[in-house]
């Protein structure tokens, strides 16, 4: 057994607090984190499940630094993302990248696929141009997308391929955390099950570590290695999804197993898969 | 109640930042009134430093401004060096007659506009929307400038209308009627120019207020009942569409004001307009301020009384502000 | 018509025209200061196309105007001195925007006929030439300062949308003030407290300052709506997490979203800042003689003699009507195309 390696991502108490106040109203706040704490080993994709509102992407935005915490740290490979200088923060924004639920408005109407692929590099400055083109044409390889269509807009684009360009877009800076919030959400069937392929394969092949947040229980039990259920802005609990389903007594918990695995559903058996049967 | 009071103070505060914007540009005037008198040989440096002096022009920028705000305290609002008499009479003499000229002129318009809007919005594509959407495009498209141009050439071509001021030369002796009908007679030129000018705009938004509310459901709903149409129009529509056309009330009469400045200079009409022309050509600084701050309390009047037609009006703006 | 063919049509219309007053030099026959004392009011030149003789050419004729002995300002055609109307002239050297010089004019008469199409003003110039030439004045003080004003609008705008905070409070607090007051007032009050006596050029520029300054107020509010939106779209979040600056941001992905706004606002301001120079050198406050402007051209028909007896002094007023309509009907297309009521 190999020593377990430090945590890629470590979240800890984290608070964050929406005011809404005009001055003729009284004060009106929203609780949207209490004290939440998470942890990701490096490698694994851990599930963060909720219901609307139960302050998922407020997380996901504290985590990228979109948004600001009240109190709490983050501590991103050992280091606190919070404490760090305005060049740190930006080299590690190099390895945290976030992924969005609507694949279309995520991406901009004006650009090509090509091009969305590319802004990330263009951004950074550091490679000439024969060498965006060489890692954007990689990245369109990695998700899957032919290089036929880096001329297309996103609107010329279905839903499963917006979110490829959107994948891509995610990699080309080479990170080592994505967050995908609700990312497979309103696609189809199939498709989801294609995107979900895509990123079990690509977590082997790049060394990604995944924080998949969803309220898709039937698609985080399937992938996940951990699951942690957030409610009204606490986490509930972390744990092995199998352990989750036996062992707990939390009513909400209760509600999330899955029914019975249904045969026609194409899922390719993987190491993600746990013993459901 | 505190509706009324936050808007007012709304309105205050608009008009001393115009106040203290007016009194900046003050200091980046170049020449000023003494620049005439200066080159006069015959008066002697004494007597203008004496002059400057006692209009206060050597004081710095603050003194100066705080000098105006005690002396529009008193009501008076600064002197004016060409009249050689405090602002404050000069301007009310004047700002009545353009008061009179555009509230004439706004009443009118709707009276025209209003009817005409409805009608199209009522039948629309019909000869009378094609009609009157000809007629506004061509006077949009016409500066008023022209139109006031216009009205004064077929006023001294037909002799239908008296041009220039308020009252005839053999005014002095005239009874009261006589002198009201002649006013009368001075003021339909101008209200006719403003009338047109306003016209377009006017028809145009009253037609898309009465086509919004004529298009919703339920007026479908109460046509099918078999309502009359004159009933569901002003009934049911009207009430509807007023809520943008109140706002657009007081919009309107504040905003004829830039339209009257230019009309009152072409016609004639004793107003604010000429004075203001006047006063910038003869570096009378103080008529100047004065007659902007005039012209901005009427447009600030205007918005504010429109926001309180709305407001007692429409229940939800009361219901949302109070929240 | 199809939104595009309608917006095409008028371009190109509107294109026409700001052409032609690009090369008013080449299409007025004689410069605009040129004057001729012994015409002044002149009616505009009758073009015969049949001789005294009775022959008929297909060249119109131009005959010498006298004036009627013992008359003052009534004038008869001599027609015993006619000339053809020539193409392609060598005349009065002007220069084609402001660089290349050249003597060629579209059309012309022999000395001592001059082909007057809209008659000449008080000191004899030829209004037609002085049209063309104060076409130039007019229409470019207003594409002018719409540029400054939607250049400044724009900038505060995309800033007060984009940051908040008490940038947008300030903003939004200045765009109320401008926006609370009579705009003519303002343009005057902003006028008065500038040199009077300067020279046109400087007049030029001081008027497209002042015009562009005053009206940046309505595009700001409108920009600034777009930006309040736009901002929060997740491909301008994608860009700020990969390491966008805010400057980048903004160029790259917030100004694109405005663009369709500040079509539709140039539309709109561009004929009201042309009247606005109109008007302003109407009353002496813009630019003044010699150069001609519209609005200075107009002036004269502030004295009623004028008014009534000599109508083709209402050219630059007829001129203007065209154009306006032309912006007007664009600024219409631009406003369905993109969703909008009209306003």
């Amino acid at each position: 057994m190999h020593p377990t390696p430090p945590p890629l991502l470590e979240v800890q108490g984290l608070c964050k607090t929406h005011i809404q106040a005009r001055w003729w109203q009284p004060r009106f706040c929203v609780r949207a984190l209490d004290h939440v704490n998470l942890v990701l080993k490096v490698g694994n994709t851990l599930a963060l499940v909720g219901e609307s509102g139960s302050g998922k992407t407020t997380l996901a935005m504290c985590i990228v630094g979109l948004e600001r915490p009240d109190a709490g740290d983050i501590r991103f490979e050992g280091k606190s993302l919070l404490g760090m200088s305005k060049t740190e923060r930006n080299a590690a924004r190099r390895d945290i990248q976030l992924i969005f639920q609507d694949s279309a408005g995520a991406l901009s109407p004006r650009m090509s696929a090509a091009e969305i692929i590319e802004e990330p590099l263009l951004i950074r400055g550091k490679w000439s141009s024969k060498e965006r083109a060489e890692r954007v044409f990689e990245a369109m390889e990695q998700v899957g997308l032919s290089a036929s269509w880096k001329d297309r807009r996103p609107n010329e684009l279905s839903g499963g391929q917006r979110q490829r360009v959107a994948i891509g877009r995610a990699l080309v800076l080479k990170p080592k955390l994505l967050i995908l919030d609700e990312a497979l959400a309103g696609l189809d069937l199939s498709i989801q099950g294609q995107i979900a392929n895509l990123l079990l394969d690509l977590q082997t092949s790049q060394g990604l570590s995944y924080l998949f947040i969803s309220h898709n229980r039937d698609l985080v039990f399937r992938i996940a290695d951990e699951v942690a259920i957030i409610s009204d802005g606490r986490v509930i609990e972390q744990s092995k999804p199998s352990g989750m389903l036996t062992q707990t007594e939390h009513p909400y918990v209760q509600e999330l197993r899955p029914p019975a695995l249904r045969e026609e559903l194409a899922f390719d058996a993987h190491a993600g898969l746990r013993d459901l049967q | 109640m505190r509706y009324l009071g936050h808007r007012i103070l709304q309105s205050l505060f608009l008009l001393f930042g115009v106040s203290l914007l007016s009194f900046a540009f003050v200091e980046l005037a170049p020449g000023s009134f003494f620049d005439e008198i200066r080159l006069n040989p015959q008066i002697s440096s004494e007597t203008l430093a004496n002059l400057q002096m006692q209009y206060g022009m050597g004081q710095p920028l603050p003194v100066r401004y705080f000098r105006w705000l005690n002396s529009a305290a008193k009501g008076e609002f600064g002197f004016s060096f060409a009249y050689n008499s405090p602002v404050a009479p000069l301007l009310w003499s004047r700002a009545r007659n353009t008061l009179l000229l555009t509230g004439l002129a706004t009443l009118l318009a709707w009276l025209v506009a209003l009817p005409l809007g409805i009608l199209s919005a009522e039948n629309r594509q019909g000869w009378i929307d094609r009609f009157g959407g000809l007629l506004t495009s061509v006077l949009l498209a016409t500066p008023d400038l022209l139109l006031a141009l216009g009205v004064l050439l077929l006023a001294l071509r037909t002799h239908w209308l008296p041009v220039g001021g308020m009252l005839s030369v053999e005014a002095v002796g005239h009874t009261k009627w006589e002198n009201l009908t002649s006013i009368g007679l001075h003021l339909l030129g101008p209200v006719v120019v403003l009338v047109l000018v306003s016209l377009p705009t006017l028809t145009r938004h009253i037609r898309t207020a009465m086509s919004e509310a004529l298009d919703a459901p339920y007026i479908h709903a109460a046509r099918a009942h078999g309502i009359p149409r004159w009933r569901i129009v002003l009934g049911h529509a009207l009430p509807v569409a007023a809520n943008p056309l109140i706002s657009l009330f007081g919009l309107s009469l504040g905003s004829l004001l830039s339209a009257s400045l230019l009309t009152e200079v072409i016609m004639s009409w004793p107003g604010l307009g000429p004075l203001l022309l006047e006063a910038i050509l003869g570096r009378d600084l103080y008529v100047v301020i004065g007659a902007v701050m005039c012209a901005s309390l009427f447009f600030v009047c205007g918005t504010l009384i429109g926001d309180l037609l709305l407001f007692a009006a429409d229940p939800r703006i009361r219901a949302e502000r109070l929240l | 018509m199809r939104d595009k063919n309608k917006i095409a049509v008028l371009l190109f219309c509107l294109g026409a025209l700001h052409l032609a007053a690009i090369f008013a030099g080449f299409f007025s026959p004689y410069d605009f200061a040129q004057q001729d004392r012994a015409i002044p009011y002149a009616p505009p030149s009758r073009l015969h196309f049949r001789d005294v003789k009775g022959t008929i050419h297909w060249r119109p004729l131009v005959c010498l105007l006298v004036e009627r002995p013992g008359t003052f300002g009534v004038y008869d055609e001599d027609l015993q001195k006619c000339f053809p109307l020539r193409f392609m002239v060598r005349g009065s050297e002007y220069k084609l925007l402001g660089l290349f010089k050249s003597t060629w004019h579209l059309f012309g008469v022999s000395v001592p006929a001059r082909v007057l199409l809209m008659g000449t003003d008080n000191y004899g110039r030829d209004v037609f030439s002085r049209l063309l030439y104060g076409s130039q004045v007019s229409l470019l003080a207003g594409l002018l300062a719409t540029a400054l004003s939607l250049g400044i609008g724009a900038l505060l705008g995309i800033m007060a949308g984009y940051y908040g905070g008490w940038i947008d409070v300030v903003v939004m607090r200045c765009g109320e003030l401008f926006l609370a007051l009579p705009w003519l007032y303002l343009l005057f009050a902003l006028r008065a407290f500038l040199p009077l006596h300067i020279n046109s050029g400087q007049a030029f520029l001081l008027v497209i300052a002042v015009i562009g300054t005053i009206g940046w107020a309505r595009p700001a509010r409108l920009i600034r709506g777009v930006v309040l939106s736009g901002k929060e779209r997740h491909y301008v979040l994608a860009a700020q997490l990969s390491g966008g600056s805010d400057l980048y941001v903004m160029r790259r992905h917030i100004l694109p979203q405005t663009w369709s706004i500040l079509l539709t606002q140039a539309a709109l301001l561009i004929p009201q800042y042309i009247l606005a120079e109109v008007t302003l050198s109407f009353l002496g406050l813009g630019v003044g003689e010699p150069a001609p402007s519209w609005g200075n051209m107009l002036a004269t028909l502030q004295q009623y003699s004028v008014l009534v007896s000599y109508w083709w002094m209402w050219a630059p007023g007829l001129a203007v009507i065209p154009v306006f309509l032309g912006y007007l009907l664009l600024a219409n297309a631009l406003q369905a195309k993109g969703g909008l009521h009209r306003v």
